[in-house]
């Protein structure tokens, strides 16, 4: 014998958890992609710490978008310390690379980076 | 607050904004973003997305400091089904600096993350 249904079950539906929440899961999703491609937009809008923010045409040879993003794929086999990169950056965007005492000696040179990034060049002495 | 006095808050090196510095750190982008309460599945993605934005910031990075005749070689030698050990030496040779590279690309993205999230918040 069948299962009773709930009136004005859709079978289109079943994927989500329940009722509104397939829907909300979009709209985070979405957020998720828009706000991915603010910060992208503000990445490139501040340029990086001492570099020129327009590279004059014709001086370099522009590399494609797609030889960088295939070259981004690259990186995803790539080892640091005893983890994948990727999954090291995870980590860190997770906030819990400081807590892995495997990652100890990584988390320095980490830190390292997020200080030299805003604060005014490179420090002296310290880089192994 | 404009942008640049954002990250000068963020990343100026006083012993008061230290702290405020480690605090961001240590913190989960999903919850800087405001997406704590998201399925499970959403902050997977969102998560996979933001590091792939961090990989692409540190290739951007490494080819605009990368000498014209080593580009060629790095873009050979970085790609899908690259070898551990040939990328390893590429980046021990012409790359001194990439751990820092990573954990600076890594800074930037999270707090251009977070401005975006700010600046979704007050518009």
């Amino acid at each position: 014998m069948p299962k009773e249904q709930p009136s004005g079950w859709d079978p289109e539906e079943k994927k989500a958890e329940g009722p509104g929440e397939g829907k909300e899961a979009d709209k985070e999703s979405e957020k998720g992609g828009f706000l991915l491609k603010a910060a992208r937009k503000i990445l490139h809008a501040t340029g990086r710490v001492g570099y020129p923010e327009e590279i004059p045409s014709g001086e370099k040879k522009e590399t494609s978008e797609k030889e960088k993003k295939e070259a981004a794929k690259g990186f995803l086999g790539l080892k640091l310390g005893g983890a994948t990169l990727v999954g090291v950056i995870a980590l860190a965007l997770g906030g819990a690379i400081i807590s892995l005492q495997k990652l100890n000696a990584l988390d320095k040179t980490f830190m390292k980076g997020y200080n030299i990034a805003f604060g005014g060049g490179k420090g002296g002495g310290g880089k192994k | 607050m404009n942008f640049s006095s954002f990250f000068n808050f963020f990343f100026f090196r006083r012993r008061e904004i230290i702290m405020e510095f480690e605090d961001f750190f240590k913190v989960n982008v999903i919850d800087l973003v405001g997406f704590s309460d998201a399925p499970e599945d959403v902050k997977q993605s969102f998560l996979q997305s933001a590091s792939q934005t961090v990989l692409e910031a540190i290739v951007d990075r490494i080819d605009f400091e990368l000498p014209e005749e080593k580009k060629e070689e790095f873009y050979r030698v970085f790609r899908t089904g690259a070898q551990n050990e040939d990328m390893q030496a590429f980046l021990k040779e012409n790359v001194p600096n990439f751990e820092e590279i990573v954990g600076e690309e890594t800074g930037r993205v999270k707090a251009a993350l977070l401005k975006a999230a700010e600046d979704l918040k007050s518009a």
